[in-house]
């Protein structure tokens, strides 16, 4: 695979982790608002 | 390129077309056309791959007991996942010379019997003893397919989520109850196509939605029930009377939460930030056809059923992706390159009908080859040798083809029969997406499984249950409850189920009342709320001022005026089917 493909794949999944990271945020926050 | 082929498939008889763009991309990895049309292509691969069922048996090397998806009693030699996975045995030493007197499948069969199958597949699996193909997952009981997660029974495909049962492809999400096709929710239970949601249950295509019930194509919500808006003191007086702690009330929710889904328009796809696509479940993608379920980066695929971050130039998919290139005709194949007629494998290259396999490269006929190369029925080659034989090989495959009990015959370039696989019809997925009659399967000349005899009685009768979670005493952890279908469905039904205590604790904490079905109906159950793989040409549902069936009322002004919408899309909704079904301008126009 091309090296392009390898960064799309890494650039997928820190998309991933992110979403993970940012919404483990809001959660937190969430919950401190009750 | 060659012009449009109608062609009748070998399997179902019907007639089915392989467009120019079919037969470029076959002349481009050099096989030839198929004889089966998509979908029967599609079940025949799924019956390579097990569903849900698990058994009880024992380590052909170490003789502990495990828990298999293999039936005990089979032909298969079957090693616990941490022997499959040690050193001491080489699937190399079951080489074989290949036979030009008999047919190349038959002899694959037989090679698959001899090498040593894994009871389960999966790594870095910490308590969870009963997960299947799951990987870095921790304290989880009954997960298929599930990635960095923990804390999660009953699921499958979960990613990155903790605390989340019965759920069904859902990532990123923390206490999911009932979930389907899902991402980044928290304390939401029954939820179908949503995202980003917080306390809520029952929705449909939901958005950013925090405290609602009952909703369908809401966006960025708050106090909502059943679509209509509420004060914050009015939703808490609300979910006073919506409690799903009580099984009755959850039953009335279940009720209102359908006709309100039917009474709502649905867009013809779920199509999110992708260009010259057609099929369902898609997001990020581009210049697809037929696809189902194509997710981050799939680019220029057909016939594609759930495949996933960068996946390209591949045909004829179930389960695939993680970088994979040029793959035809494979199920659950990932990470891997140029890689044809493939069940199970990761980080193959060069490979020609393999089953399972890791990190290998250039094998033709192989099971379970772990970072080898050059290798033809499980036996090393030369790289000279390797590339002598194939051809050969190839050539006895179409002189000496496989022809199965009714006459279907199996040359180079098709995938690997039905009744030859490891798991009978009705315990593969085939069943889950293709689901056949005991009768229809034998007359194919397919295996079937019946259920073994239970030796379990039930103790509680589901009726008997007590209505509302808060009355349920710990001693429910012993008893054997009856399945409400009795075995009397179509879906594996397990008759019976019992608790288990985190199982229980998630239910009290979630506020929903006890389940009265076993985890294989629920788990059909929750399905239906997906269509299945089939495209249909459809016009949009929308006459003007309202729905062609005279149920919902628009409440803008669309681009076609008070004429019916003449908009025609390619839809899994089938024309007899009751939702409302607007293309892509009138859904956004009503509801976005």
């Amino acid at each position: 695979m091309k090296l392009l493909d390898r960064l799309k794949r890494l650039r997928y999944l820190a998309r991933m982790l992110w979403q993970a990271g940012r919404f483990r945020m809001t959660i937190f926050l969430h919950k401190i608002k009750r | 390129m060659s012009n449009a082929e109608n062609k009748t498939c070998q399997n179902c008889e019907q007639a089915f077309v392989i467009e120019p763009e079919d037969f470029a991309f076959y002349k481009k990895i050099n096989v030839p056309p198929p004889s089966w049309c998509p979908p029967c292509r599609s079940m025949r691969r799924l019956a390579w791959r097990e569903e849900r069922t698990l058994y009880r048996g024992v380590c052909a090397l170490c003789k502990k007991p495990t828990i298999s998806i293999y039936a005990p009693g089979g032909p298969f030699t079957v090693y616990c996942r941490d022997c499959w996975k040690s050193d001491v045995w080489d699937p190399g030493t079951y080489g074989r010379d290949y036979d030009f007197s008999r047919p190349f499948f038959e002899q694959f069969r037989k090679l698959m019997e001899a090498v040593p199958q894994p009871a389960l597949m999966g790594s870095l699996i910490e308590n969870s003893e009963y997960s299947h193909a799951c990987r870095s997952c921790k304290n989880c009981y009954f997960t298929f397919w599930c990635y960095l997660s923990e804390n999660s029974q009953y699921s499958f495909a979960l990613l990155f989520s903790r605390d989340s049962y019965d759920s069904y492809v859902t990532n990123n999400s923390d206490h999911a109850y009932e979930t389907l096709h899902s991402n980044r929710l928290y304390r939401v239970r029954f939820a179908y196509f949503a995202d980003e949601c917080l306390d809520s249950s029952f929705l449909f295509d939901c958005v950013g939605c925090t405290d609602c019930f009952g909703c369908v194509n809401l966006r960025k919500r708050k106090y909502a029930v059943f679509n209509k808006r509420l004060s914050k003191e009015e939703y808490a007086a609300a979910m006073d009377y919506w409690d799903l702690g009580s099984y009755v009330r959850l039953q009335e929710a279940k009720q209102k939460f359908r006709e309100l889904y039917l009474s709502m328009p649905h867009r013809y796809a779920h199509v999110v930030n992708s260009v010259n696509v057609s099929g369902d479940i898609i997001r990020n993608t581009k210049d697809c056809r037929v696809c189902f379920s194509a997710l981050d980066g799939v680019e220029n695929c057909a016939y594609l059923y759930f495949g996933a971050i960068n996946l390209k130039d591949s045909y004829d998919v179930n389960a695939g992706g993680d970088l994979c290139e040029l793959l035809y005709e494979t199920v659950a194949t990932t990470n891997s390159q140029n890689t044809f007629w493939s069940a199970g494998g990761r980080g193959m290259k060069n490979v020609r009908y393999g089953n399972f396999g890791s990190e290998a490269s250039d094998l033709f006929g192989c099971v379970n080859i772990k970072k080898k190369q050059y290798y033809i029925l499980n036996k090393q080659y030369t790289k000279e040798e390797y590339e002598a034989l194939v051809p050969k090989i190839i050539e006895h495959m179409n002189a000496m083809p496989y022809v199965d009990a009714r006459g279907r015959v199996y040359k180079y370039g098709e995938f690997f029969p039905p009744e030859l696989s490891m798991f009978a019809y009705n315990e593969s997925l085939a069943a889950t997406w293709y689901p056949k009659m005991k009768d229809e399967v034998l007359r194919e000349g397919w295996r079937w499984r019946d259920s073994s005899g239970r030796d379990y009685a039930v103790t509680r009768r589901p009726e008997d249950l007590p209505d509302h979670i808060r009355d349920v005493g710990d001693e429910i952890l012993k008893e054997t409850i009856g399945c409400a279908h009795q075995g009397t469905c179509d879906e594996q039904c397990a008759t019976a189920f019992r608790l288990t205590p985190e199982e229980l604790s998630f239910y009290r904490d979630m506020g929903v009342a006890l389940p009265r079905l076993c985890p294989s109906c629920r788990h059909a159950e929750r399905l239906a709320w997906r269509n299945r793989y089939d495209l249909w040409r459809r016009k949009c549902s929308c006459a003007g001022a309202k729905s062609g069936n005279d149920v919902y009322r628009n409440t803008v002004a669309h681009f076609h005026g008070q004429g019916s919408c003449s908009n025609e899309f390619e839809t899994t909704f089938a024309p007899d089917r009751s939702e409302i079904v607007y293309c892509d301008e009138c859904y956004k126009a009503e509801l976005l």
